[in-house]
């Protein structure tokens, strides 16, 4: 059983903290990804993790043992942890078999177990017919799995990955992916994975932490992450959104020209999102406005719209003025300019920015 | 924001003593060995400058007394007169080489490179003996091919000259002018040129115009540590300036300690040589920043620029410099070498193995001079590159808060010439308490001082180069620091610890005015040897010795070029 807490977390060079009062808790064998824009503190935080940082407050747990404090770290070589490096960091003098066993070398296994453990280790990662090579007589991809199989040989209780898969061009990318999956399936290894790209930590992540500015914006799964945003920056961030700025006043969420039921929250400003894929356009034309229950229908016109090949990618404007976006199937074709309904659910219009900050219910 | 730290019942968080850090200690056993190596004998220059002889005390005596002596002053103005002249000579001798390497289809290129290496290679006191051989007034070798051909008694070459020793300087020196040249030329994208071309100027016209701007501010660079490198020659001008009666500072500085003597004196003296140096070399500097910028047009295709018959010239100049900077003082040296007497004809009767016999077996100074350099030589190169490779990590991975102060002492040295450092080196450790006067041991410390920034700042280089990423991949796998200093970090550097290592061998192994003052009879090494037996005339030793340093030299250095590749002696930093 392991565990990974963070708590109060922060790192300050000078007066600009590149990690804010951040608490997060793994749980045992858990894939926590965290998702930011450049600069917001991920490699910073997952480098205090591994001990290279001191943090400037707060404290880091492991197994409930305390790892990290502004008063001392645990160095990086005592917490049976593991790292793969945005640049692999495979150690060009030492062979394929040689790197892989190095951390069971220190760990001071009798020889023949390590030879053992990193064989296995390379038939996991199907490099066995390679460990005899050094670094530069592999491919990139290759590499990639070297990296993977040494953190993973050591069994460690906590797996940290820095942007592993953004030196890659995009077809190995999503091998590796799944190749990085497959191996915290087989092992199931504790893992913390940094990135930027929020299809690739949706695709393989348990949970996701959407960090902006040093501080978490909000800690869910993928799926609660996309539907239910719970604030501004996080529903930008993942997928693309329509942000909508109304009031809630009286059990309503008033927004320009039409209002939807809210499921409660206190009175006062608010703002919305909805997501593109939630709204469907149908022809409209003189007469009798559709109406069906929990729908809601607008007025609008196409303003503009591009062929995206999978979809349509409309822009729209309300009677109002507002501006939305819409995805449409490639078989609708709705013209620059035609009048429009624009049906919406009204559930799919989420309250984000008043709703109080919560870890997601599981 | 955040989630609530979830406690689980019955679970406790245990506070962990901060460990131990090894890197504190070894950090504060640098700083104090630098006191030892840097501090301690520089303050002294400080210190003994401004103290009254007898009395002790401050005072301003001594720079007094120098300023006003006109022999000093007279000393000062030979050796600024010969520093201008040997850097014209080099450049003269450099440039064309350098252009001709680097930009032209001029043939024998390759064997120009060697050329220049030849003339690194031969240790400025052998060159200068060659050319005493070649080029004495009387019985100089051209001389009485001269006498011989044409009848005249009058001497067509005399090296006992200010010219004759400038030019034996320049015709040594002159491969940092190259180095620095062609590593600007290189730089220079020919599109540059191209473009010249295209709007109508020649290929002449383009050199003159384009590409020797271009290198300008690298070849000022090269010049001002020519120029350095001349004021801080000793050997040279104690062979040849004081048979020719002249003074120039270097050989004045030794005659403060002729008996009584008098540090005080030399080191008010020395002073202004370090003024000098520490102004040429910040100067040096910004020269090559504004260089840079220069001629960062990198990355274009170079063409080598046909140059039609100037291509002759060029071979011609190449072939003169390479006769007379190496053939012809290494064809003198082996002569003489293998001769019973060296002014007779280089007959069948004049051949004998006797000098290496006599160096090698008989004369006993000679035997421990030549093991001495090589123990010197062996110690200073292994402790220059370890201590410079610990300072190097240290310093480019930030290990501890002040770790530049180590940058800063390890290289301060080169802001000192070497004559200055040995009495500098004279004044700290050679008498009481220490005493060390005479000893091995002196001579390595001074020696690693002395060269210690070379192997520093070529290291530095190599551990940046390094994607820290390496190491930390150590430490999280489970190893410690100096593990990953020894099973990552310098098994990736080793060719960048061998070559500094092989470099810094030679160059301790053919020192000598780091060596002058701090040698006795007990420590003598073979370049303070060689002014003892030219003093005794004893020219067919001396020569055998100088054939012996060459072989091992070139032994090494080809060792070196083997695993290094053909260009790591002569690379620029
Ligand atoms: N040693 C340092 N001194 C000062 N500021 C630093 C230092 N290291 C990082 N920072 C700053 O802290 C912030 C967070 O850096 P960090 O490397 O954690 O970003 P990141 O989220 O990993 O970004 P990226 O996606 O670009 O890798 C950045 O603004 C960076 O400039
Ligand atoms: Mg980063």
């Amino acid at each position: 059983m392991t565990t990974l807490q963070l708590r109060g977390l922060t790192k300050a060079y000078g007066a600009f903290k590149a990690v804010d009062d951040l608490s997060l808790t793994l749980r045992d064998g858990e894939f926590l990804s965290l998702l930011g824009p450049s600069g917001c503190g991920k490699t910073t935080t997952l480098r205090m993790i591994a001990g290279f940082i001191t943090p400037t407050e707060g404290t880091i747990l492991l197994d409930g043992e305390e790892i990290s404090s502004p008063s001392g770290v645990v160095p990086p070589e005592r917490r049976q942890m593991s790292m793969i490096f945005q640049s692999y960091a495979i150690w060009p003098n030492m062979t394929v078999a040689q790197n892989v066993g190095f951390g069971l070398r220190m760990k001071k296994l009798p020889k023949d177990e390590i030879a053992r453990q990193t064989a296995e280790v390379l038939r996991v990662v199907q490099l066995d017919h390679l460990a005899g090579r050094y670094p530069a007589e592999l491919s990139g991809g290759q590499q990639q799995r070297v990296a993977l199989a040494r953190a993973v040989a050591l069994q460690p209780k906590v797996m940290l990955l820095d942007e592993p898969l953004s030196n890659l061009d995009a077809n190995l990318r999503e091998d590796m992916r799944s190749e990085i999956k497959r191996m915290h399936t087989e092992f199931g290894i504790t893992t913390v994975y940094v990135t930027h790209d929020q299809a690739e930590a949706m695709a393989i992540s348990d949970r996701i932490a959407v960090i902006n500015a040093g501080r978490i914006e909000q800690l869910d799964t993928p799926h609660r992450l996309y539907s239910r945003p719970t604030t501004r920056f996080a529903a930008e961030f993942i997928g693309r959104t329509n942000l909508l700025e109304g009031r809630r006043q009286s059990g309503r969420m008033v927004f320009d020209g039409f209002d939807v039921p809210s499921s409660g929250g206190a009175d006062g400003a608010l703002l919305a999102s909805v997501r593109p894929q939630n709204l469907r356009l149908l022809p409209r034309r003189d007469g009798a406005v559709p109406s069906e229950p929990g729908m809601l229908f607008l007025p609008g016109r196409v303003t503009e719209r591009i062929f995206l090949g999978e979809r349509w990618d409309y822009g729209l404007t309300l009677a109002s003025g507002t501006g939305l976006r819409a995805a449409g199937p490639p078989e609708e074709d709705f013209a620059t300019g035609s009048e429009v309904w624009i049906a919406v659910p009204e559930a799919a219009i989420i309250p984000v920015e008043d709703e109080p900050m919560r870890e997601a219910a599981e | 924001m955040t989630e609530q730290a979830t406690t689980i019942p019955g679970e406790r968080t245990r506070r962990r003593a901060p460990r131990f850090d090894w890197t504190f200690v070894v950090f504060a056993l640098l700083a104090l060995l630098l006191v030892v190596l840097v501090v301690s004998p520089l303050s002294r220059l400080v210190i003994e400058s401004f103290t009254h002889p007898k009395e002790g005390g401050f005072t301003l005596q001594n720079f007094v007394d120098v300023f006003t002596r006109q022999r000093y002053l007279t000393a000062y103005w030979h050796t600024l007169q010969l520093a201008g002249v040997t850097v014209a000579m080099s450049v003269f001798m450099a440039l064309p080489m350098a252009f001709a390497v680097s930009r032209t289809d001029t043939p024998g290129r390759g064997m120009m490179f060697f050329a220049v290496l030849g003339a690194f290679i031969i240790p400025p006191f052998l060159g200068a003996i060659g050319w005493i051989l070649l080029a004495g007034p009387n019985a100089g070798w051209i001389n009485r091919l001269w006498e011989g051909l044409t009848g005249y008694e009058e001497p067509l070459v005399n090296i006992f000259s200010m010219w004759g020793l400038a030019f034996v300087i320049a015709l040594n020196v002159f491969p940092l002018i190259f180095i620095f040249a062609t590593s600007a030329f290189d730089l220079i994208s020919s599109e540059m040129e191209e473009a010249a071309a295209i709007h109508g100027a020649g290929p002449l016209r383009t050199t003159w115009l384009i590409t020797l701007p271009l290198a300008l501010p690298a070849v000022l660079g090269a010049c001002m540590l020519v120029f350095l490198e001349t004021i801080a020659l000793y050997g040279t001008p104690a062979l040849i300036a004081i048979p020719a009666r002249f003074n120039v500072a270097t050989t004045q500085l030794t005659t403060f300690f002729e008996y009584p003597a008098r540090i005080e004196l030399a080191m008010a003296f020395s002073v202004p040589l370090v003024l000098v140096t520490i102004v040429l070399l910040a100067a040096q500097r910004l020269m090559l920043r504004g260089g840079t910028v220069a001629v960062s047009g990198k990355g274009g295709a170079r063409e080598p620029m046909k140059i039609g018959r100037w291509r002759y010239v060029l071979l011609a100049h190449g072939i003169l410099v390479m006769l007379l900077a190496v053939v012809l003082p290494a064809v003198i040296l082996v002569t003489t070498s293998f001769s019973v007497a060296w002014a007779k004809p280089f007959t069948f009767d004049n051949m004998t193995l006797q000098n290496f016999h006599e160096i090698l077996f008989e004369q006993q100074t000679v035997r421990d001079a030549i093991w001495n350099t090589y123990k010197v030589a062996f110690s200073g190169a292994t402790i220059c590159t370890v201590l410079g490779f610990m300072i190097a990590y240290m310093v480019i991975r930030k290990m501890v808060p002040m770790a530049s102060i180590l940058a800063f002492l390890t290289v301060s040295p080169v802001a000192v010439p070497g004559i200055v450092l040995a009495i500098c080196f004279y004044a700290a450790y050679a008498g009481p308490p220490l005493s060390m006067y005479g000893s091995s041991l002196l001579l390595i410390v001074a020696f690693v001082t002395r060269f210690l920034p070379i192997a520093f700042v070529s290291l530095s280089s190599g551990v940046r180069s390094m994607n820290p990423e390496l190491e930390e991949a150590v430490r999280i796998h489970g190893g410690g620091r100096f593990r990953a200093l020894t099973e990552v970090v310098a098994p990736v550097l080793k060719k960048n610890l061998l070559g500094v290592w092989i470099l810094v061998f030679v160059i301790c192994s053919r020192e000598l005015s780091t060596a002058i003052f701090l040698s006795s009879h007990n420590n003598r090494v073979i370049s303070i040897l060689t002014l003892d037996l030219s003093e005794q005339g004893e020219y067919e030793n001396l020569a055998a010795m100088g054939v012996l340093l060459l072989v091992i030299t070139t032994a090494v250095v080809a060792i070196g070029m083997r695993f290094l590749g053909r260009d790591f002696m002569l690379r620029r930093n």
